[in-house]
Formats: structure tokens, sequence, C-alpha cells
């Protein structure tokens, strides 16, 4: 939301009277200076209609904004949370780096799922390349969590591009120093792809990709609230869901039905994290 | 480009389509197979875990003999059939049986307060949350592979090249059959 210009000027802040007052004598000096004695009744009448015409549309859009602000506080209230018109950006995943710019806006924070955290729209625009042009944006709704997944350098999982051919992909995949984990599933191997870090190998992907925790991402990626692809990274100390959309006042049930759908895959990672934590790996009858 | 050009070049192409087509159906295949292993693997660990739920409750409840003679049984007739359709129906008649003889030991206070029992019961719990999820991804890729093959165009050469239906593996039978089973 940020600074409405519109009605944070301190001209627009002022009473009904102080800027028809204002704008009625704007309108008679300038209606003098151009047409003379006639013409500043005619411009005093003109600016006093515009005033009017002013602080209606001024107030209307204060009283919009005051309304949409309330809602908001509301909503965070409820879940226990802080609202922030100016959200943090965060910048720490290669999606949120991603782009040219980075901006944050409606951000909540506070305890999501017993993990700090900050729900947000993400914004990530792009320049045109040799030109001055206005360039793109994508904006993605993002619940950014501290959190630590034990014994696995990162974890991202992200929508498979079906134009890009697997030897493509491996040859990316040496690139970024990930690989990619192959599992049971058709479905979510046809609309996911994911990866870890090189250095981890087949068995701390299973002990983290069990045949629940991929039922867990199947039902994600089939959930309407992820029609428009499923983003999951798991890096040092933070964890982030995302997807295209963006955070609306008048339908914030998007953004409680996009909590409740990640909380069974983030309920699974904390169980799995305090398994590994709480016991070595015995591989092969030995420690790690 | 003369007519027989156009031909060639026309069964190059719809050579190259069956080809593509061909790969990834036997790449959905290989899928099916591989979450039957997971089923097959979850499926093991629930067998043996029942040796050792008899065995931790024997010292406590004795007279029980027969329900975990009757769960021996069970798993007895479960490890001798294979593959997914003969499969349904006993693993689902020992799973029944199963959570019958854990609701029975949790009659006994002194076996509920065991560090033991109480271990069991949670491998036990976590071995069919593992079992439902891989059923759950096996006959999701069942219905994406019998789908495929069922559809045109790929049903008019499908059973040309050797693909079939897979089985689903379903999660529970009529009370009928489990009874009857049970019973026997």
């Amino acid at each position: 939301m940020g600074l409405d210009p519109l009605t944070s000027s301190p001209l627009l802040k002022s009473s009904t009277a102080t800027l028809v007052t204002v704008c009625t004598a704007l309108g008679f000096f300038l209606g003098l200076m151009g047409l003379g004695g006639e013409g500043a009744l005619l411009g005093g009448l003109g600016g006093a209609v515009f005033g009017f015409a002013l602080d209606l549309f001024v107030s209307s859009r204060r009283a919009r904004r005051d309304r949409e602000q309330g809602v908001l506080d509301r909503w965070a209230a409820k879940r226990g949370l802080l609202y922030n018109a100016s959200s943090p950006v965060f910048r720490d995943t290669p999606l949120l780096y991603a782009g040219d710019e980075q901006e944050g806006r409606y951000g909540f924070t506070g305890e999501i799922f017993g993990l700090r955290g900050t729900v947000y729209e993400h914004i990530t625009r792009y320049k045109e390349e040799g030109s001055n042009g206005p360039g793109g944006s994508h904006c993605y709704l993002v619940l950014h969590l501290v959190f630590e997944l034990p014994r696995i350098g990162f974890l991202h999982i992200h929508p498979r591009l079906a134009i890009v051919p697997g030897e493509l992909e491996a040859l990316a995949n040496r690139v970024t120093g990930s690989r990619e984990v192959n599992l049971e599933s058709a479905g979510l191997s046809e609309r996911c792809r994911i990866e870890v870090n090189e250095s981890c190998d087949e068995f701390r992907a299973r002990r983290l990709l069990t045949p629940r925790a991929t039922a867990i991402l199947l039902d994600l990626c089939e959930s309407e609230v992820f029609a428009r692809g499923l983003h999951i990274e798991a890096e040092v100390g933070k964890l982030v869901f995302a997807t295209p959309g963006r955070i609306d006042s008048e339908h914030m049930e998007r953004v409680d039905d996009f909590l409740a759908a990640v909380q069974p895959f983030v309920v699974w990672l904390e169980d799995f994290a305090a398994r590994s934590t709480s016991k070595p790996e015995v591989r092969n009858g030995r420690r790690s | 480009m003369t007519p027989l050009h156009v031909v060639l070049l026309l069964l190059a192409l719809v050579g190259l389509l069956v080809a593509i087509s061909f790969n990834r159906l036997v790449r959905l295949r290989n899928k099916v197979t591989e979450a039957w292993q997971d089923v097959d693997v979850q499926l093991q660990r629930r067998h043996d875990l029942i040796p050792r739920l008899a065995e931790t409750v024997k010292g406590y409840a004795a007279h029980e003999n027969p329900v975990f003679e009757q769960l021996a049984r069970l798993r007895s007739e479960a490890e001798q059939a294979r593959g997914a359709a003969a499969l349904s129906v006993p693993e689902a008649a020992l799973a029944a049986a199963l959570q019958r003889a854990i609701a029975l030991a949790e009659g006994y206070p002194t076996l509920r307060a065991s560090d033991n029992f109480v271990a069991l019961q949670k491998e036990i719990r976590n071995t069919e949350d593992e079992i439902a999820a891989s059923r759950y991804i096996y006959n999701d890729n069942v219905r994406i592979f019998n789908t495929r093959i069922q559809t045109f165009p790929v049903s008019a050469y499908a059973d040309v090249l050797g693909f079939e239906p897979a089985p689903y593996f379903q999660s529970d039978s009529s009370d009928r059959d489990l009874v009857a089973v049970a019973d026997r």
C-alpha cells in the first residue's frame, strides 16, 4: 500500500473548509489574472466547485484506505501478527533476489506455525535490456520463515518448465551445484522439479522426502492455492513458500488458504529437524 | 517436393511421435513399478513389526495368544500374495487385525505403561501412515498411466507395444471379505 501521495499531502489532509477556501481563492486569482473583473467571479466559483470535488475524492480515498487498514489490522490481530504496510522485503533465496529490483508490501510478521516469520506480497521488477522501457514485474505471495533444515544444504522445489529438455536441466545443475531428486510420484515429477545440494546424498534426501512427505507435496501441487505454481526454498536459516499472486484486503481468505495449505509441510519439516537433531544418523554401522 | 517425399516425411513424423510417446509410457510404467516397490517396503515393515508386537504383549497377556496366532496366520497369507490386485484383501484384513490386537493390548494398564510397547505403537503408527502415503502415490501413478494408455491416440497402439493397465491397490475391502478372511 505504502504512502498515498493524494492523501498524505498536508494540504489535502486539511479540513473541507480550508481546501474549498484555498481552491476558491486560487480560482478567483487566476480568473482575475486571465479575464479581469468578471473572470474573477467565474474563477472563484470554478475554484469552489473544484475544491468540493477534490475534497470528496480525497475523503473517499482516505476512507477506503482506513477501511483497508482496519481489515488488515483486524486480520493480523486475530492471528497474533503485526501488520506493516511497507513490508520488509527478503532477498535471501534465489526466487527472492531474482530480478533487478524487489519490493515488499502488506507484511504480516510474528509467530507462524511456531516459527518466526513474515507473510507478504513480494514484487520483482525486471528492466528491459538496452532500453529505458518500463520492463516487467512479477508478484508473489510469500511466506518467509526462520528455520534450519539440518544435514541438507538446501532444498528447492519449483514448477517444472516443460519446454526445457532434461539435458539442459542437468547442465544447469552442474553450474548451480545442485542435483535433482527423482521421487516415485509421476504426478509430482510432471509438475515440480526438486533439487538438493550436490553433496547431499540419496540416503539423506530420502530420509527427508519419504512417501508421506511426497504425498504432502503432491497435495500442495494439486491444491487450488498453488494452481499457478509451487515454489519452496529451504536454505540455511530460512524456509520460503511462494506462489504467483497478490494480497487483496477484500480477499484475505486467500492468505488463510495459503497458510493452511503449507502448514502440513512445515510441520513435516519441523518433525524431520527434531528427529535429525535428536539422534545421529547411523549408516553402515557408522554414526555421522 | 514429390508426393513420395511428403509421404515419407509424414511417416517419419508419425514414427517420431510414436517413439516419443513410447518413451513416455516406459517412464510412466517405471514410475508405477518404483511406487509399488515403495509400497512393498512399507508392507514388509508392517510384517516385521507383528512378531515384535506379539513378543512384547506375550509377557503381559498370555491368554490373548489366539489373537496373535490369528495375526500371524494373516501375516503369512499376506506374505504369500504377490502384486497389488492379490494383496489388497489380505493386507486390508491384516491391517484391521493389527488394529484390533493393539486395541486389545491397550486394555492392559501395565502393558500400556511399558516403554517398549509405547515405542512399538509409535512405530506401527508411523508405518501405517507411510503405507497410506505410498498407496496414495502408487494409485496416483496407476491412474496417470492407465489414463494415458486408454485415451486416444495412444490407445490405438498401447496394446500392440505391450502396455497393459496396472491394477490399483485398494485400501480396504467390503466388511464381508474382511470377516471371511479373518474368520478362516
